[in-house]
């Protein structure tokens, strides 16, 4: 129980000043350290019963949002799809103001013009839009302070990700590694928009790491950053997730490990520097970006308190690192692996052959999208438990062969499923301590919209047949559901306004916030 | 010099159209070969191989009323040109004729196989009347062979047991952790709560019951169902 009350010390909420009885939803995470966890227990198993809608905004776009809201000083801020953001009075649900850029044609975008939040500091708010540009917003107004670039998006690069603040610097990574793009990490002045530093995650040939790519090589190509980091102020550490090198499916094109692909790099918040990276998926053949929250736990390890950074992976192993050093703490398979036998003293996994895919197809667990894949993942400080989606099965993975054409498709080749060999889906606890499945819930429809969890022992998650559902953190078992009416890919949140706890989630285009009644 | 300036453009040309059709390639697998099969040569969609269908417009518009969508606002039309290039390439000249005698295979579809009974307007089972140009022949001979191996979307099977012990089994139209609605094989809607029900299961059978056919009525059948080309609803 110590452990616990320890990782008190990361729940870094930025000193604002608020009104009694209001607490905000300050970043993508809540906290940086990555919890999505509440402090707030106004809502229980036992009188959630009472818990009804409160407001529903229209955001009158044809959305699957996978965004998180943020709360602060009376207002909701929420970014939606194809470069549209709202900004909503707390009280009543009605629009303050609405930002709208049509986004450019063509794009090559893999999986929709979607994007997952703001960041706030001060009176200014931070998003990217999908053409992968960064910009700052006044919070009141909605009016564009600053705009830069980050990648070209007649290239293959776009933006997705809710950027953090870390101290002056607003911090992002981007998308596109389906397209042949070289990813990175990028950190701006807050004030200027003027870029202090960029971390390449492919380095150049005669850069540290470069060397795991073979000479052969013609492009180097991947490593997008699609999904936020974490930070940890103490070690003044950035943690950020890295995706697939490229092309995804045909590794002959790029023989050896591909760093810093499928890794977690963690960086100097002020520089950018790598402290050290660690490699889940050597070489991935199968599109395992290892993008999923990064989350930063104490945890007491054979009676020795570590600081560690634990990981859903998509290749279907939960890992813990030690955050300082970057070793390998533990790794445990949390749902049907094929292509590893486990991962290995040395941190690298231990291979089965013939797991490569194949002009006619061979059959790999987990299939493309992970085990986990990007939804947000929940912590909770009181059950040690690290809560998160999973589809459980197999798929059959293509390569083929072709040329690199800038700003298209470079995946060389696909997955189909199984015949008569459906994925299955489920809600997982891991131990943080352990990487040992505590529970684990199959459901029927897929938890597509990431998780919360709550100081009162509860985890929300919203499913892709429209219920935002709430489940017994200690068990798993379901307490509570609402039927949205539209398939959730966003991460519900909790926040409170004048002393009334609340919870709100973007359902399709529409926000609900529920509240007991 | 000239000559080989020539043969450089020639090469150049060439690479250029190889790229188009690997580019092609690689959104055609992404998009088309869930229903078209990954080499184009058809499925649950039309083998492409064989195709005479004018490609750009039928990928831009789709076939109205059908699972064939339209492509124009995800894709311009330069990558349309490119996809049809890889069809183009896939290209194995049109098919022969169909084996098997349609009309006996008709008289086995209406009459001693009762297909009708379940397959004409108001049957459980779907509409067959454009079959012959949606499935491809191999998709038809398996689904007669081993009606389970890939069941048609939207007609999957629910199994709900009552707390009573007995069952119902029909289509089913929605089924998340809380609740299930099907079609009855009495063709009536029902919908359950979880708590109401003993249990609620997904059953990978088919409704269409295994069809012990000989050989001959297989070939039979397919050559009706390959003239089945009618309308899109
Ligand atoms: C959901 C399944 C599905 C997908 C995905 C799909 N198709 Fe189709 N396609 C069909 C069906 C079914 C038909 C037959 C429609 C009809 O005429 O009834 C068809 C017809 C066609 C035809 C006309 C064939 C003929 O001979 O009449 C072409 C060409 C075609 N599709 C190309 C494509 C391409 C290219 C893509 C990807 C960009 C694609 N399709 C994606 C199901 C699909
Ligand atoms: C008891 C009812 C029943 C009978 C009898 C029956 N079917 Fe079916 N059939 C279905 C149902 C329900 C489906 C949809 C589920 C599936 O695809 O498995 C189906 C699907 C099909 C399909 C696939 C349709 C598509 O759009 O891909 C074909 C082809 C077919 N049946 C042909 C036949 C033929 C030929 C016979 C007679 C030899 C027959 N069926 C007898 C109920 C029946």
């Amino acid at each position: 129980m110590t452990c616990r009350l320890r990782n008190a010390t990361l729940l870094i909420l930025l000193a604002l000043p608020l009104t009694a009885g209001d607490t905000p939803w300050l970043t993508y995470g809540n906290t940086l350290s990555g919890w999505r966890y509440t402090p707030l227990t106004q809502i229980t198993s036992t009188n959630i019963a009472h818990l009804a809608p409160a407001w529903i905004f229209q955001t009158n776009t044809a959305a699957k949002s996978e965004s998180t809201p943020l709360v602060r000083d009376g207002i909701m801020y929420v970014t939606g799809d194809s470069n549209n953001a709202w900004a909503l009075d707390l009280k009543t649900g009605k629009q303050l103001w609405h930002y709208f850029r049509k986004p450019p044609k063509p794009l090559d975008l893999c999986c929709g013009e979607v994007n997952r939040g703001f960041a706030i500091s001060g009176d200014r708010l931070f998003k990217v839009n999908i053409e992968d540009t960064l910009l700052a917003l006044d919070r009141l107004t909605g009016k564009v302070l600053w705009e830069t670039e980050l990648g070209d998006y007649r290239k293959g690069y776009s933006g997705t990700a809710a950027p953090i603040v870390i101290k002056n610097l607003v911090i992002t990574g981007t998308a596109g590694a389906e397209f042949g793009i070289r990813g990175f990490i990028d950190a701006y002045d807050i004030a200027t928009g003027k870029r202090v530093w960029r971390f390449h995650t492919i380095p150049a040939a005669d850069e540290p790491g470069g060397a795991t790519w073979a000479p052969s090589t013609e492009h180097r190509v991947g490593g997008s950053t699609w999904i936020t980091g974490t930070y940890d102020p103490e070690l003044n550490t950035l943690y950020w997730g890295t995706g697939n090198p490229g092309p995804d499916m045909n590794g002959d094109v790029r023989p050896g490990d591909n760093l810093y692909t499928c890794s977690l790099v963690a960086l100097d918040a002020d520089t950018g520097k790598l402290k050290w990276h660690y490699q889940y998926t050597p070489h991935d053949v199968h599109d395992w970006d290892a993008i999923s929250d990064p989350v930063l736990v104490d945890v007491t390890i054979a009676g020795q308190l570590r600081k560690a950074v634990v990981q859903a992976n998509r290749n279907g192993h939960y890992y813990g690192l030690d955050r300082v050093t970057g070793k390998l703490l533990f790794a445990k398979p949390y749902t049907e692996v094929s292509w590893a036998r486990g991962i290995g003293a040395d941190g690298r996994p231990i291979l089965v052959p013939d797991q490569e895919p194949s002009e006619e197809g061979t059959k790999s667990c987990p299939g493309l999208g992970g085990g986990h894949n990007w939804q947000a993942t929940a912590y909770s400080p009181r059950t040690g438990l690290h809560y998160f989606s999973s589809t459980d099965g197999c798929q059959l993975f293509y390569r083929t062969e072709q040329q690199f054409v800038e700003g298209h498709w470079f995946q060389l080749s696909t997955v189909d499923g199984i015949p008569g060999d459906s994925n299955r889906h489920s809600v997982v606890a891991v131990d943080t301590a352990t990487g040992q499945t505590k529970w684990r819930r199959e459901l029927q429809a897929h938890p597509s919209g990431g998780m919360l969890a709550t100081a009162s022992d509860l985890v929300f998650y919203g499913d892709s047949a429209g219920n935002l559902v709430a489940l017994d953190a200690r068990t798993g078992e379901p307490v509570w559901h609402f039927q949205t009416g539209a398939s959730i890919n966003a991460p519900p949140i909790a926040y409170e306004f004048e002393g009334k706890q609340y919870i709100a989630v973007a359902a399709g285009g529409v926000i609900v916030t529920f509240a007991s009644r | 010099m000239r000559r080989l300036l020539l043969v450089l453009c020639f090469a150049q040309l060439l690479s250029a159209q190889s790229a188009d059709v690997d580019v092609g390639k690689g959104n055609f697998r992404l998009y088309c070969a869930p229903c078209h099969g990954i080499h184009a040569q058809g499925g649950r969609g039309p083998d492409l191989t064989q195709t005479t269908a004018d490609l750009a417009h039928v990928i831009s518009e789709g076939v109205p009323g059908t699972e064939m969508g339209a492509y124009s606002s995800q894709f311009d039309d330069a990558m349309i040109a490119r996809i049809v290039s890889y069809i183009r390439s896939t290209a194995r000249g049109a098919s022969g004729p169909v084996a098997g005698d349609p009309e006996h295979g008709r008289a086995l579809f209406v009459g001693t196989a009762n297909c009708a009974g379940c397959h004409a307007a108001g049957g459980v089972g779907p509409s067959l009347a454009r079959v012959g140009r949606q499935r491809s022949p191999a998709y038809l001979r398996e689904k007669l062979l081993h009606p389970s191996t890939e069941i048609t979307p939207g007609y999957e099977t629910l199994i709900v047991t009552l707390k009573d012990g007995s069952n119902v089994r029909g289509i089913r139209r929605g089924l998340d952790d809380f609740s299930a609605q099907l079609i009855g094989l009495d063709r009536r809607f029902y919908s359950f709560r979880r708590n109401e029900v003993a249990s609620i299961e997904k059953d990978s059978h088919s409704l269409m019951p295994d069809q012990k056919l000989t050989e001959p009525e297989i070939t039979d059948l397919l050559a009706y169902l390959s003239t089945l080309r009618g309308d899109a609803k």
